[in-house]
């Protein structure tokens, strides 16, 4: 009587959680199947908005384009080179930052103070001029180091890490003192080997960050060339407003309906992240869970 | 134990002074670069002197001017791959420039939109908040009143009148004086705008002709008679398919609008929303206040209640309605002349039997019917205050007028070659005026040629449009917007009677923004078109917009309109 009552509950239970994760998860990609569906329908059909999720009159004519879209692939180019550089800085400095801040007081004795420093950052900011006025003195506006710089230190991942830290046990370090290691080789040699779950979670977070980021490189860049594939497509992607009355260009309104095109180009753009994400998406849960449970 | 501690801080106290001072040397060895860099400047400028006399006198040496510009998708996509060997920094166009005018055109910078993208807008005013101005700036007439009050621009009168070629001071007052009245602020000229065309934002009836046809009815004559073909085009099934699943008149949630508008619905009634017209004492007064414009809401009002609009146009955007254009929904539609390029070409390629044809707008009553022509500035270039050239920015577009529209013209070259595919290489230009009646003047001339059966005399732009008509008579499907804008029933022929006919209503305010407009004026204009909408869906009662229009004062129209008519007195 009682076991059956649970299994109830429990199946009861179950079959809500399991509805509404399931709806959430629908949300999450039906507009992209919709997008995939348009990109393979011919455009005029896709003008119309006959196509739901299935290609009507298929057609690979977006991709042969896009495929000869030189702007595209160098964009694209460009948003590797920056995940490639501006992953590595993240997770060096990363590392770099939240060794020394994950130690006790006593073994360093202004952590309060830089973990203060660190901090405020995260909520407030000087503010979209002078963060731009700072960048341009420095004279890195349309290189790649405009993209990757500014934003060289995360600080919620800093965060995140040295909470991990904190959880590994000190007996660990204290036996590599012992040993005669100092500080440089225990956080290589120890720290790093041990918390790849949580280096695995930052690193996805600093990936995707800097993959989807687009609005710095529309204002940092100042040669479209050197746009990094969001901001390409942020460009193509943003609908004309007709309702302001200006000059209007006969050869550019007969750009405007390329639905298709503009599909197979977000969905290429989408594509590297969607394939990287299953492999680091095991760490990724793991990472969360450990600086949670052992807390 | 102390003494180590002590010899720790010192250690700091010095790794940090040392940074500051390495960080400032660098810091120091940058601005004396700039400075060193600036001298050289004006002490070349001082020696050299300006040599270039005329409106189209050549520098010698070279002068560098540094622009900034917008890349539109067509210049991305059209222009850019069928020039091989031409870039947005070395091309024909910039080529010309330094070799007749002595004048090096660089950029400071570039983005993907044309000048009134989001980004464009994002991009310039950071460039303006942080100070570091191009010598020449594209703006709109916000940002243009910004500089022209913070002081950073040069005042252009002296070097417009001095420097401007009769061919420019032509095309500049060829439609009156509003390209030049809307940069003049405090009687001086502080900017040039490229001219802008009233004509081309005349709107028209565009019509399925097909579903008309089909339904054996005329071409409107009248208001009520487009009323009628409103209705059948929603009630008798045109598209044949045996559900009542169309609507007569596409509108979009903006309202106004170059397609898919309501001005002309508005104008069949005397009503002009959204733009400053002439009152009969004079005075100018704010279209959409007046009472004509109750009597064209309560008639659309009437239409959304017998399904004649779409029931959601209230959340549709211009690109939302296109769809249901293309997919064959609707039958009528107001807008300029372009609207066969977009949307209705998209409606034509999925079922060639659409026949959208533009006819002239039609009045409610016996009264004539106005066209409204809306002023909108969207390219206005002003100079930054101490570049020593200013009047190298009139000779660039004397340049450009003269290459295209002058005597000695090569519009096969410099604007749409034909060895290219005929794409618009004049986008290469960082400036690109060009005549507001030349598109009018083309079809006049194709015209012509057409009754005199002279068509192989064209030459310049008619003869590159003519050839898009002649692709499209010979099979080619994509030039049919060509057709309906330049063909025979082509609504430029349209425009003509419009003109001839004394019907075209130009907006009167084209001054300067005024300080009540720029801090205003937007949310009075969300406001305005909130209830508007609101009374066609029935939300409101049509007596509703009696207390807009006394609102409308209330809340900052009354130093508007005081404001715009102490200009309308100074500048008449």
């Amino acid at each position: 009587m009682k076991l059956t009552s649970i299994k109830k509950k429990l199946s009861v239970f179950t079959i809500i959680n399991s509805c509404f994760l399931i709806l959430a998860a629908l949300l999450c990609i039906i507009p992209l199947i919709h997008i995939l569906a348009v990109s393979f329908s011919s455009s005029s059909v896709a003008a119309a908005g006959k196509v739901v999720f299935w290609p009507v009159e298929f057609s690979l004519n977006s991709y042969v384009y896009v495929a000869k879209r030189a702007a595209f692939w160098h964009s694209m180019l460009v948003s590797v080179e920056r995940i490639a550089i501006g992953g590595a800085i993240n997770l060096v400095l990363t590392i770099l930052c939240a060794y020394p801040l994950s130690k006790e007081r006593s073994e360093f004795r202004f952590r309060t103070f830089y973990a203060w420093a660190f901090f405020i950052t995260m909520l407030f900011s000087g503010g979209l001029i002078p963060w731009y006025t700072v960048i341009r003195q420095a004279g890195l506006l349309d290189s790649i180091w405009a993209l990757v710089l500014p934003g060289a230190v995360p600080v919620f991942s800093v965060i995140l890490l040295l909470n991990f830290f904190r959880e590994i046990p000190k007996e660990l370090s204290e036996a590599a003192f012992i040993d005669g290691a100092g500080h440089w080789i225990t956080l290589w040699k120890l720290y790093v080997p041990v918390s790849t779950p949580a280096l695995a979670t930052i690193t996805l977070f600093s990936l995707v960050g800097h993959w989807n980021s687009w609005f710095d490189g529309l204002i940092l860049m100042n040669k479209a060339e050197n746009y990094p594939l969001q901001s390409y497509i942020q460009t193509i992607v943003v609908q004309r407003s007709y309702s302001m009355l200006s000059r209007q260009e006969i050869s550019e309104l007969a750009t405007v309906s390329d639905r298709t095109l503009r599909s197979s180009q977000i969905f290429l753009g989408s594509l590297p992240i969607i394939l990287v994400y299953p492999f680091l998406q095991k760490y990724f849960v793991k990472g969360i869970v450990l600086g949670g449970v052992k807390g | 134990m102390l003494k180590k501690h002590l010899y720790k801080y010192i250690l700091l106290v010095l790794a940090f002074s040392l940074t500051v001072v390495l960080f400032m040397a660098c810091a120091g060895s940058r601005t004396d670069n700039f400075a060193s860099e600036d001298t050289l400047k004006s002490s070349l400028n001082s020696s050299y002197g300006k040599v270039a006399t005329g409106p189209l006198g050549r520098y010698n040496p070279t002068i560098d001017i540094s622009f900034v510009r917008g890349i539109d998708e067509d210049f991305a996509k059209n222009v850019l791959p069928k020039t091989p060997g031409e870039t947005i920094q070395d091309n024909r166009w910039l080529k010309l420039y330094r070799d007749e005018l002595g004048i090096n055109v660089k950029y400071a910078w570039a983005v993907r939109g044309n000048e009134t993208s989001d980004v464009y807008t994002q991009k310039i005013n950071v460039t303006l908040a942080s100070g570091n101005l191009p010598d020449v700036i594209l703006v709109n007439p916000a940002q243009l009143r910004q500089l022209v009050d913070s002081d950073m621009i040069e005042d252009m009168t002296e070097y417009f009148e001095k420097y401007a070629s009769p061919l420019t001071k032509e095309v500049y007052n060829q439609e009156g004086t509003a390209t030049l009245d809307s940069a003049t602020i405090n009687g001086k000229l502080m900017a040039v705008s490229e001219p802008y065309s009233f004509v081309e934002a005349a709107q028209y009836i565009w019509i399925r002709n097909d579903w008309l046809k089909k339904l054996n009815l005329q071409p409107p004559k009248s208001m009520n008679e487009l009323l009628k073909i409103a209705r059948a085009f929603t009630t008798m099934d045109p598209d044949g398919n045996g559900r009542q699943d169309t609507f007569g008149i596409a509108i979009t949630k903006d309202l106004y609008g170059g397609c898919l508008g309501t001005e002309g619905f508005f104008a069949a009634y005397h009503a002009y929303p959204n733009m400053w017209v002439e009152d009969a004492s004079g005075k100018l007064v704010w279209g959409s206040t007046l009472s004509e414009t109750k009597t064209a809401l309560r008639k659309l009002a009437a239409m959304y209640k017998a399904g004649e609009l779409d029931r959601e146009f209230s959340v549709k955007d211009g690109s939302k309605v296109a769809e249901s254009v293309t997919a064959g929904k609707v039958g009528i539609e107001f807008g300029a002349q372009w609207n066969p390029m977009y949307p209705l070409i998209s409606n034509f390629n999925n079922d060639n039997n659409a026949d959208w044809t533009g006819y002239p707008l039609v009045s409610a009553d016996d009264r004539k019917v106005m066209v409204p022509l809306k002023f909108s500035q969207t390219r206005i270039f002003a100079v930054k205050k101490g570049y020593p050239y200013p009047e190298a920015l009139i000779k660039l577009i004397n340049m450009h007028l003269e290459k295209n529209w002058g005597i000695a013209a090569d519009f096969n070259k410099y604007y749409m070659p034909v060895e290219n595919g005929g794409v618009g290489v004049w986008k290469f230009s960082p400036v690109v005026p060009s005549p507001p009646y030349k598109n009018l003047d083309a079809f006049l001339a194709i015209d012509a040629a057409r009754k005199n059966g002279s068509l192989d005399s064209l030459h310049g732009e008619p003869r590159a449009i003519q050839s898009n008509l002649d692709a499209y008579t010979g099979g080619d499907k994509t030039k049919w917007g060509w057709e309906k804008i330049y063909g025979t029933n082509g609504v430029f022929g349209i425009l003509e009677k419009y003109r001839t006919g004394g019907q075209l209503l130009a907006e009167r305010f084209v001054g300067p923004s005024t300080n009540t407009i720029a801090e205003k004026k937007a949310v009075m204009d969300m406001m305005e078109k909130e209830i508007f909408i609101k009374i066609i869906m029935g939300e409101e009662p049509i007596d509703r917009f009696d207390k807009f229009a006394s609102d409308w004062y209330k809340i900052g129209g009354k130093e508007i309109t005081t404001e715009v008519n102490k200009w309308y007195e100074s500048a008449r």
